[in-house]
């Protein structure tokens, strides 16, 4: 019993962080964005734009709730909520120091990729339901990216799991601090197919096709408004940053770090640096074209991360 | 008395979804409602993997069954025209005596089965972890997992064969 109350602290703390951190990661985009562009991004709310996020939010939340007539009214409502969800759940076996963490589940990484994958569910309702062509387009587009990076985002994945043997987050980090070696030097290749394919993934610019404004309206989520676009907002985020984690705890050695500060500083820093990373292509590169993208994923990243898994085997064989 | 902990109340929520689901799949009207409840289905039949702590089993389930079958079925329902779609006329009552018949025999035999099964309680930690399964697969059966994967290639190969005969 008194570990079910454990849990449900933990989630809900979590939960509560992740909010505050979503808020404060737009916030961070759209100022990174604003001085890359040299103009200073938002500043009128709150000194230096600090509350201009929990404005935008207010106004979503305080919005009319709009149901086209022509939507699957019972899918329109529970997608969002199907978007989110997994979302927030792989969190549970992220480990964010020695001490802190969530699950502490053998098969973490494979865990992480299950339950992302349960989000193409939900843009996928999204679109359908909405009933309007903007919306369906944008899902299937969505889905077909996501569905072809995430093999290449896996497939990276597993040169890590050769050379730890084991699926566990915390095993991966305790094997790097180990070999006294961050993950990224030996498996370089894996980190820059991991990379591409993350974006990807997370569709987020320059891979931004499912919502590419300028062709699709805003892609699955054209209907939605209100706390339901909120949500699928939300999850974006969300994702960004686990994928961030995730990336942290595989290449970048976790909570590993020089000791003047706690482990979980570290791993913050590491992730803010992904983050940063993500907003710096957004504001960098131009929109990829549709067949470029599926063509690049699977004749270029796929192959790229099967050589390195088959060198990643032969030299865990060769070093025994 | 069945004592009422945790474990239980879960397999309890577990199952009803999992059986609520599946009659779902057959009772709703529109098939974009019935793939979702066949997605939920096998969620929660992944959940029960998971409560008899096989999660490496449980988390294949996910990723196969939700993540990527479900996601085929909504693609196969959005490219194919299934509106003018229905099952045919009501069925006459000889056949749904006898297929009651048919679904009550197998039920009994399933039970008799199950109930006849001695099953030992283990004290391992986790069952079917992946190095066992990947042990079992990749060394006891290796020439069978070879096999299925020609098999997969082979259709693979058809498939991509037949699509671009028909894009020409």
């Amino acid at each position: 019993m008194m570990d079910l109350i454990w849990i449900i602290l933990y989630a809900v703390i979590l939960l509560g962080a992740l909010l505050g951190a979503v808020t404060y990661a737009i916030l961070f985009e759209r100022k990174v964005i604003g001085y890359m562009q040299v103009r200073p991004g938002p500043n009128r709310h709150g000194p230096w734009g600090l509350l201009q996020t929990i404005a935008d939010v207010m106004k979503l939340l305080m919005k009319e709730d709009i149901i086209p007539t022509a939507a699957d009214k019972k899918v329109f409502i529970l997608a969002p909520v199907i978007a989110f969800v997994p979302s927030f759940a792989i969190f549970a076996t992220i480990a964010w120091s020695e001490n802190i963490y969530g699950a502490d589940l053998n098969i973490g990484v494979l865990y992480f990729i299950g339950i992302s994958s349960i989000t193409t569910l939900g843009v996928l309702m999204g679109g359908w339901s909405s009933n309007n062509k903007y919306s369906l387009l944008g899902a299937i587009r969505g889905v077909a990216q996501v569905i072809s990076y995430e093999i290449p985002l896996v497939l990276s994945i597993i040169g890590v799991v050769i050379l730890v043997g084991s699926l566990n987050f915390r095993d991966i980090v305790f094997y790097q601090q180990e070999i006294g070696m961050w993950l990224i030097i030996p498996q370089f290749l894996a980190f820059i197919v991991y990379m591409i394919s993350a974006i990807a993934e997370l569709n987020r610019s320059p891979f931004d096709l499912p919502e590419a404004e300028s062709e699709l309206v805003s892609g699955y989520h054209t209907e939605f408004s209100g706390f339901r676009f909120a949500f699928f907002m939300l999850a974006e985020y969300v994702y960004a940053i686990a994928i961030s984690a995730l990336a942290t705890t595989l290449f970048l050695g976790g909570w590993l770090g020089p000791a003047f500060l706690p482990g979980i500083v570290w791993f913050l820093l590491k992730m803010c640096l992904f983050m940063f990373f993500w907003f710096w292509l957004r504001a960098t590169l131009p929109r990829a074209r549709v067949d470029h993208l599926m063509g690049f994923g699977w004749k270029v990243l796929i192959p790229l991360a099967l050589l390195n898994i088959v060198i990643t085997a032969i030299i865990k064989v060769w070093m025994g | 008395m069945i004592e009422l902990n945790t474990q239980l109340v879960f397999f309890l929520i577990l199952a009803i979804i999992a059986i609520a689901c599946a009659v779902m799949v057959i009772i709703l009207k529109k098939i974009s409602h019935r793939v979702l409840s066949m997605a939920f289905c096998f969620f929660a039949i992944a959940g029960l993997y998971f409560l008899l702590r096989a999660e490496f089993i449980g988390i294949i389930q996910i990723m196969v069954y939700v993540g990527a079958l479900s996601i085929l079925f909504i693609f196969g329902m959005m490219m194919t025209d299934h509106k003018s779609v229905g099952f045919g006329p009501e069925r006459k009552k000889i056949h749904k005596v006898l297929s009651f018949i048919g679904v009550g025999t197998l039920l009994g035999f399933m039970l008799y089965g199950i109930l006849g099964m001695n099953l030992q309680p283990s004290d391992e930690q986790f069952i079917g972890s992946a190095e066992a399964i990947g042990i079992q697969v990749y060394g006891h059966y290796v020439i069978a997992l070879q096999a299925a994967g020609i098999l997969l290639l082979a259709a693979l190969i058809g498939a991509i064969v037949l699509a671009r005969k028909e894009a020409e």
